[in-house]
């Protein structure tokens, strides 16, 4: 029984891991703790996100055409596999609500101060909602059009900032203890790059055709990759408009891009921002929320995923608003608790599965 | 007035999707829905009175600094 | 996913019996009947079937020599081409007949082969045995003759009605290219397509659709080149139509489009043969309604309502600006308003100062906010547009002035709405006028996006835009993503999309289309003028 009928190209993945992974994170600069080297420790960052990413696609070849729910079944049983996906997808499930979080305290506190947030994170949800109930594919195609809008917005910016540029800001390069810098490193390699392993329930959707399977592992890399490009091209940009000021701001990019003013014309485009984090976010979360919606119906051997969309749409809006009492708190959780949550799930029970795998000799031909 | 216009909004969750179940006799996605949709309602009627809930990022937080301390002995 | 037909439960509310019972006239049983050897019975029978309606002609004659045998013409007058009539069949059945049976001996051994073989000079003869196909045809215009002692009649094409001349069409107006447009009539239409696909591969089927109307109905396709699948699933969808009557290709339209509830069209239409041509050219296939210039096209992609006819017969370099502004113009079409208000309400930074003062200026001493005003002024503007396009030419020009005068000039000096409000809606009007194939979605997403913008700002709008982007990525036009070749994306299409590259440049054909056969023309085809050296025609020394 197939719960989804859709189909995705290996193109369509590139245009999906860049808008998953910029999703959350085009509203600030990343990998601040590791100061002015932020730039190289995204690199190391990029780095560790390509193993975690080869990890993973290395098992979604083992196990075309399924996902994880569906081969963690295989892998370790029934029950302990269900054990194992839950904590998947709870993961899956935690990570939109954080950046729905992000969206709501960032509206409600910088644009429209009157609007009440769960306003603001309903909408969103149900916009997402609307978008998992058509399937993957729409998700995907959505992907497509607002991934050209949301670079091209970033190029225009990009390029619009460099009057406002000073060259001493980029320096020191290197102003953190090599420990501090490799944890900042390896976060940075959970996030953004290794939530990228929510692809293990996407990937299941290019079909069985081995040769596409072994282009999506390509894919995967080839927007990883990009990602780690444009974030680059996001922190220097920060940088160079804010200089130390940075470390200080909650949301950098919004504060950079205020900066700007194009001979009068074009002043304070932190609109830019707002259009560009909602679209990527958009993304971000549909993924993220599909995938949950997906697997629980997979867990409970459902005959379609649909009426479970709008009951986890409102467990996320209540999550969302609930779980942190003010942004502090949240950029703690985010910044240090998420990623040591993350890594098991991204390196440790993949490489397990994969020994697994090795020594029983999964999957077994029928 | 907000659990009002909560009630609203769930029984047009379930108008909207209940019938399409109903019609095709799915009854185990039935029972799974209106589950789902009893512990959303539980929660989001909770949230809307008030009552502090337990965070999951909380939790999260206390696993995560145990499994930390258990490694590194402090 | 809501689905009409999980109701179909409910039908019982709606009517006990069954739809096709319904039509059960008087005489229907006698139509399957065959053809009696009496004339006389044969007549009764028919008259019964056919009415006594005043245009139904029952010309009676006798044939041949010694007034034997009896026969009878039957046609529908008006539908008729009455010289083909008098000329050709009465003609040579009243008064050749004489000389020839008295020379070959046809009367009495008379059978009908022999007289649709010999006497009738007609093209377009069948021989016909039930009442029905009798019924239908004397119906469609054709003439039947039925002769006494035989079993079997004859059915002569003499269709021929007054019809309005092959025009030009008002819509999709061109400066340069053909100015011929689809008339009311089948025949004609198809062969206004034939002409310019002179190809046997070039496939029209009939249909007839409508147990009132009968209307005749026509698939045009290229075999070949058209997805085979797609061929099927439209007649698949035409034979599922089951009503009384089709009256215009909008019909069709609505009963067999894939997403009823969506305010975009899943199939497009067209006046123009040329451009119709063109589409199943390109793999689409075509639905030719009788009774109507509107030509049908499946499937149908969101960017075609950005292309135009023309576009081809210019050369590339205005067309593609043409194509960005049109783009450009649909976006302002909807967001237009909304964008302003959504400005003027919330996000007054990212209005440069002096401008921003201009606004304030503008909007001082006006009695509502931007929304209600933006509101009222599109509620005008449609209202201008409706008045404007169903009255009398003459009275619509008194329209547009006292719309100018009294929307445009009272109201701003009156301080009831801003100038710079009526500025936004006149150039959202504008521009709404430039895609017209979208025109009618325009106004609903103009209204939701002035609502949105004047509620929750740029966010409210963001919120609009994925909204309808979900919408738009959703949809399917006979399995067509509506999109496509944006997303899904198709590099290959998009020489055809934002620019429009050199005609020699197309290689392939849209493979949004599901192509069996991609390639249209050779690869090399760059025109150039001969390098020196190469024998050249005219060249001047």
């Amino acid at each position: 029984m197939k719960l989804e009928g859709g189909q995705i190209s290996p193109g369509q993945i590139i245009f999906l891991v860049i808008s998953f992974c910029l999703g959350p994170i085009l509203l600030k600069s990343v990998a601040l703790e590791a100061g002015h080297a932020n730039w190289l420790a995204i690199l190391l960052g990029l780095a560790g996100g390509l193993l975690i990413a080869l990890l993973f696609t290395s098992l979604s070849i083992r196990f075309p055409g399924r996902t994880l729910v569906e081969f963690n079944e295989i892998i370790y049983g029934p029950l302990l596999g269900k054990v194992i996906s839950l904590t998947y997808l709870f993961y899956f499930f935690l990570l939109p609500t954080l950046t729905l979080r992000l969206f709501g305290d960032y509206l409600t506190g910088l644009i429209f101060p009157q609007t009440p947030m769960v306003v603001i994170i309903s909408l969103i949800v149900l916009v997402s909602a609307s978008a998992v109930r058509n399937g993957i594919e729409v998700i995907a195609r959505c992907s497509q059009v607002l991934l050209p809008i949301t670079i091209i917005l970033l190029f225009l910016a990009a390029i619009f900032s460099i009057p406002h540029m000073k060259f001493n800001r980029f320096f020191p390069i290197f102003e953190v203890p090599v420990a501090e810098f490799l944890r900042v490193s390896l976060f940075t390699s959970t996030f953004p790059f290794g939530q990228s392993i929510a692809f293990l329930m996407i990937l299941a959707f290019i079909g069985i055709d081995s040769k596409k399977v072994k282009m999506a592992r390509v894919s995967v890399m080839i927007g990883l990759i990009g990602v780690g490009l444009i974030l680059n091209l996001l922190v220097l940009r920060n940088r160079g408009l804010l200089g130390a000021t940075q470390f200080i701001e909650v949301y950098t990019s919004h504060q950079a891009l205020g900066l700007i003013d194009v001979g009068g014309v074009l002043t304070r485009l932190e609109i830019v921002v707002t259009i560009n984090f909602l679209s990527m976010g958009f993304i971000a979360i549909s993924l993220l929320y599909y995938n949950t919606a997906l697997g629980m119906a997979q867990i409970l051997k459902l005959r379609t995923y649909l009426p479970l969309v709008l009951p986890i749409g409102i467990l996320m809006i209540c999550t969302s608003i609930t779980q942190f009492e003010n942004v502090f708190e949240y950029q703690h959780f985010s910044g240090d608790i998420t990623p040591l949550f993350a890594l098991p799930l991204q390196i440790g029970i993949p490489i397990l599965s994969l020994i697994i795998c090795k020594i029983r000799d999964l999957p077994k031909k029928e | 007035m907000k659990i009002f216009f909560l009630l609203a909004i769930f029984s047009g969750i379930v108008i909207f999707e209940a019938p399409g179940l109903i019609y095709r006799k799915y009854w185990k996605e039935l029972i799974v829905f209106f589950l789902f949709l009893g512990f959303a309602f539980t929660i989001s009627l909770l949230a809307v009175l008030g009552v502090p809930l337990p965070s999951p990022a909380k939790g999260i937080e206390t696993v995560v600094n145990f499994i930390i301390k258990l490694i590194t002995g402090k | 996913m809501f689905n009409l037909k999980k109701l179909k439960f409910l039908q019982f509310l709606i009517s006990q019996k069954p739809l096709k019972g319904q039509q059960s006239d008087k005489g229907q049983g006698d139509k399957r009947h065959g053809l009696t050897a009496n004339l006389k019975r044969n007549i009764t029978i028919l008259k019964d079937n056919l009415g006594t309606s005043g245009d139904i002609v029952y010309h009676e004659f006798t044939m041949g020599t010694e007034g034997r045998p009896d026969a009878s013409l039957i046609y529908v007058d008006g539908l008729v081409n009455k010289t083909v009539i008098n000329e050709f069949i009465i003609n040579p059945l009243m008064l050749e007949s004489r000389s020839v049976s008295e020379k070959c001996g046809i009367f009495p051994n008379y059978n009908i082969d022999v007289i649709k073989n010999t006497l009738i000079s007609v093209g377009g003869i069948e021989k016909v045995s039930t009442f029905e196909e009798l019924t239908d045809s004397c119906l469609s215009g054709d003439t039947v003759l039925l002769i006494n002692g035989l079993t079997e009649g004859l059915v002569i094409s003499t269709r021929g009605w007054q019809t309005r001349g092959v025009t030009e069409p008002d819509t999709e107006a061109v400066v340069r290219g053909p100015r011929e447009g689809f008339t009311e009539t089948l025949r004609t239409n198809t062969a206004l397509i034939r002409r310019r696909i002179k190809s046997t591969n070039l496939t029209i089927e009939t249909f007839t659709i409508g147990q009132q109307t009968k209307t005749d109905v026509a698939v045009v396709y290229i075999k070949g080149i058209v997805n085979p699948g797609l061929v099927k699933e439209i007649k698949k969808r035409l034979k599922s139509i089951n009503t009384d009557a089709i009256l215009e290709s909008g019909y069709i339209e609505q009963y067999i489009e894939d997403a009823p509830f969506s305010p975009f069209s899943t199939i497009g239409n067209s006046e123009r043969p040329d451009s119709v041509a063109a589409k199943i050219l390109e793999g689409r296939a075509a639905i030719i309604v009788d009774g109507t210039p509107m030509v049908l096209t499946v499937p149908l992609l969101f960017i075609e309502s950005f292309q135009s006819a023309e576009d081809y017969y210019s050369r590339p370099y205005y067309v593609s600006i043409v194509r960005i502004l049109r783009f450009v113009s649909f976006f302002i079409s909807i967001f237009g308003p909304g964008v302003y208000v959504a400005l003027v309400s919330f996000h007054q930074e990212l209005i440069p100062t002096p401008l921003l003062i201009t606004f304030a200026a503008a909007r001082a001493g006006t009695p509502f906010p931007a929304v209600v005003e933006a509101i009222i002024m599109g509620i005008a503007f449609e209202i201008l547009r409706e008045a404007g396009i169903r009255l009398p030419r003459p009275v619509g020009t008194a329209i547009s002035i006292v719309g100018a005068l009294v929307i445009g000039e009272a109201v701003v000096s009156a301080g009831l709405i801003s100038a710079s409000m009526v500025i936004v809606v006149a150039l959202t009007a504008i521009a709404s006028f430039v895609v017209p194939p979208q025109a009618d979605v325009g106004g609903i997403a103009r209204v939701s996006m002035v609502f949105l913008g004047g509620t929750l700002g740029a966010f409210g709008l963001m919120i609009g835009f994925l909204g309808g982007l979900i919408h738009l990525c959703t949809l399917r036009s006979f399995g067509t993503p509506y999109m496509s070749p944006l997303a899904p994306l198709k590099p290959l299409d998009w020489k055809d999309v934002v620019i429009r590259f050199p005609l020699w440049t197309m290689i392939t054909r849209p493979s949004s289309m599901g192509w069996n056969n991609p390639q249209r023309q050779e690869i090399a085809m760059m025109p150039a003028p001969p390098q020196d050296g190469e024998e050249s025609g005219p060249a001047q020394k």
